[in-house]
């Protein structure tokens, strides 16, 4: 089903990714996983999620990567995305930011950070 | 009315009589309110417990409150703006007297299909005027509601119904938001299928009058609510019955909901919205929060209503249909406050400068953040928040700036 309020979480890091999905569903929201770039794309062309927790260092098409190529899909620019990633520089913020991304979160992050910018965007559209 | 700051003087002024004497305080501020009993009274906590009880042995009913008493003053004064979700819908203007009638007529038809007072009701509705309409109603007969975000899981919606042992879920058929068409009451449908055992009845508002599958709880709102009278006594509730359950977003366990109660909850939610907000009379008020969080319920409904304000309720996203709706509606509705949060101003940050550029924000007179605290952009980014907007708004308001909400840890609940 397309039109459903969804939440995309792409990590090619399998524990991670089973710990955010097991983190988001429990507030309430509707999750569906990729653990690639490529899939991340295809997922969000299936899915067309409000929202994409997407890592930035993964093998093959990275975080950035997909998010521009999600920014030219114009069914998806609407879609907030937030970056998770190791690297925290102002130049990866800008890199992050001129890729298409509006938040950029840095690991070790806190649980409930995320929860509560996630809860936000739902909440504030 | 409760005390309205008008000067940094006054505020400190306000501020030594709140903290010397608290209870003398907030006792002159409850004063100013409709009750059917005084308190015996004004406060007994004890934070170990924790147990934080206000106006102890007071009556009232909240709903007198937010419409009952401002019929006389300003019955055909606007209480509720509505933009839908497409732009070219026109604006809906209800007045106090309407969303009094309407009010009354969805109570009674509460009460028609068996729902009385400490009975739980949830809604899993999208931002229309029914949704505020239907919260009213529980309150004037003393129904506790629950609100559920109409973007949760079914699943999600099952826990929270089961965990309050609802007996009505309230909903729409479908929901409007941004380019999507979202079949809410199918999720509804959904949630009932994994086992929701005290739901006798499921009243669904025809929103999109698209089509949907029909069981034997189902009833239309329409053919229930048209009906009935336009008038319903407001059930007597104590100080510290409850007033709403509202499901937290913890990050361990199941959903914890809280509730609030009736007394200090009103109390205090029309004292700061009216000096937080700074709102004078004719204002035209603008929260843009869902009413599925804390801050929808306290600054869309009750906080506005309680204070007699008009409040807008908007049905969409920022960026739909594209990122210049804030500003396009704000300009279309002369937005006298506007209030968001920062990941909102984030996301239309991202889309470029040219979105506010194209309006005129000169009507905006306070600008609200809640939530997380303005971070988490480089400096360069941080002027559009601190300098752009706020300039593009009012530029001679040298003194125009964010306001950022950040007391709910103090907000009377238990």
């Amino acid at each position: 089903m397309k039109d459903q309020n969804t939440i995309l979480l792409v990590d090619d890091e399998p524990n991670i990714l089973l710990a955010l999905e097991f983190l988001i569903k429990q507030q309430g929201f509707h999750v569906v996983t990729a653990s690639n770039g490529a899939e991340g794309i295809q997922m969000a062309r299936q899915h067309l999620p409000n929202l994409i927790v997407l890592d930035v260092m993964m093998p093959g098409v990275d975080g950035f990567a997909v998010a521009k190529t999600i920014r030219q899909d114009e069914r998806l620019n609407h879609t907030t995305i937030v970056f998770l990633t190791a690297k925290g520089t102002n130049q990866d913020f800008e890199q992050g930011y001129a890729s298409g991304g509006e938040i950029y979160l840095t690991k070790p992050f806190d649980n409930q950070e995320l929860i509560s910018i996630i809860s936000e965007v739902f909440e504030f559209g | 009315m409760t005390t309205q700051i008008t000067s940094f003087e006054d505020y400190q002024r306000v501020y030594q009589d709140s903290v010397k004497d608290p209870e003398a305080f907030w006792e002159a501020q409850a004063e100013t309110f409709s009750w059917r009993k005084k308190w015996d009274k004004v406060l007994d906590w004890d934070f170990r417990s924790p147990n934080v009880k206000w106006f102890l042995g007071g009556k009232l009913n909240i709903t007198e409150n937010c419409l009952d008493r401002h019929l006389e003053t300003r019955g055909d004064q606007v209480a509720i703006k509505y933009e839908a979700n497409d732009p070219t819908t026109p604006v809906q203007d209800i007045t106090y007297r309407e969303l009094y009638e309407r009010v009354c007529q969805t109570a009674n038809a509460l009460k028609s299909l068996g729902i009385e007072k400490g009975d739980r009701v949830c809604f899993y509705m999208p931002m229309v005027p029914e949704l505020a309409i239907a919260v009213l109603a529980c309150a004037r007969i003393g129904a506790i509601h629950s609100v559920v975000f109409a973007g949760f899981s079914a699943k999600a919606l099952a826990d929270r119904i089961n965990d309050a042992s609802c007996k009505m879920v309230i909903c729409s058929d479908f929901n409007n938001r941004g380019p999507k068409h979202i079949p809410v009451k199918a999720v509804v449908d959904d949630a009932l299928a994994l086992g929701c055992p005290s739901i006798e009845t499921v009243m669904v508002h025809k929103n999109t009058g698209d089509d949907i599958a029909w069981g034997d709880k189902d009833v239309w709102w329409h053919e229930v609510v048209d009906k009935q009278a336009k008038a319903c006594p407001a059930e007597e509730m104590d100080s510290e019955d409850m007033l709403f359950i509202l499901y937290t977003s913890g990050s361990t366990g199941k959903p914890k909901g809280v509730v609030h109660t009736c007394g200090g909850y009103m109390v205090y939610t029309c004292f700061s919205f009216r000096n937080v907000f700074q709102y004078k009379d004719g204002d035209i008020y603008w929260c843009t929060a869902d009413i599925g969080w804390i801050t929808g319920h306290s600054y869309i409904i009750f906080g506005p209503l309680l204070a007699g304000a008009t409040t807008v309720m908007f049905e969409g996203v920022p960026t739909y249909p594209d990122a210049g709706r804030f500003w396009a509606s704000s300009e279309k509705m002369k937005v006298n406050q506007f209030y968001t949060a920062p990941t909102a101003i984030r996301a239309l940050m991202a889309f470029g400068d040219e979105y506010v550029e194209n309006y005129d924000l000169s009507s905006i007179k306070v600008l609200g953040t809640v939530g997380e605290p303005i971070r988490y952009l480089v400096a360069n980014r941080n002027r559009w928040h601190y300098d752009f907007w706020p300039r593009r708004a009012q530029p001679h308001e040298a003194h125009l700036r964010w306001l950022s909400i950040a007391w709910y840890s103090t907000m009377p609940s238990r």
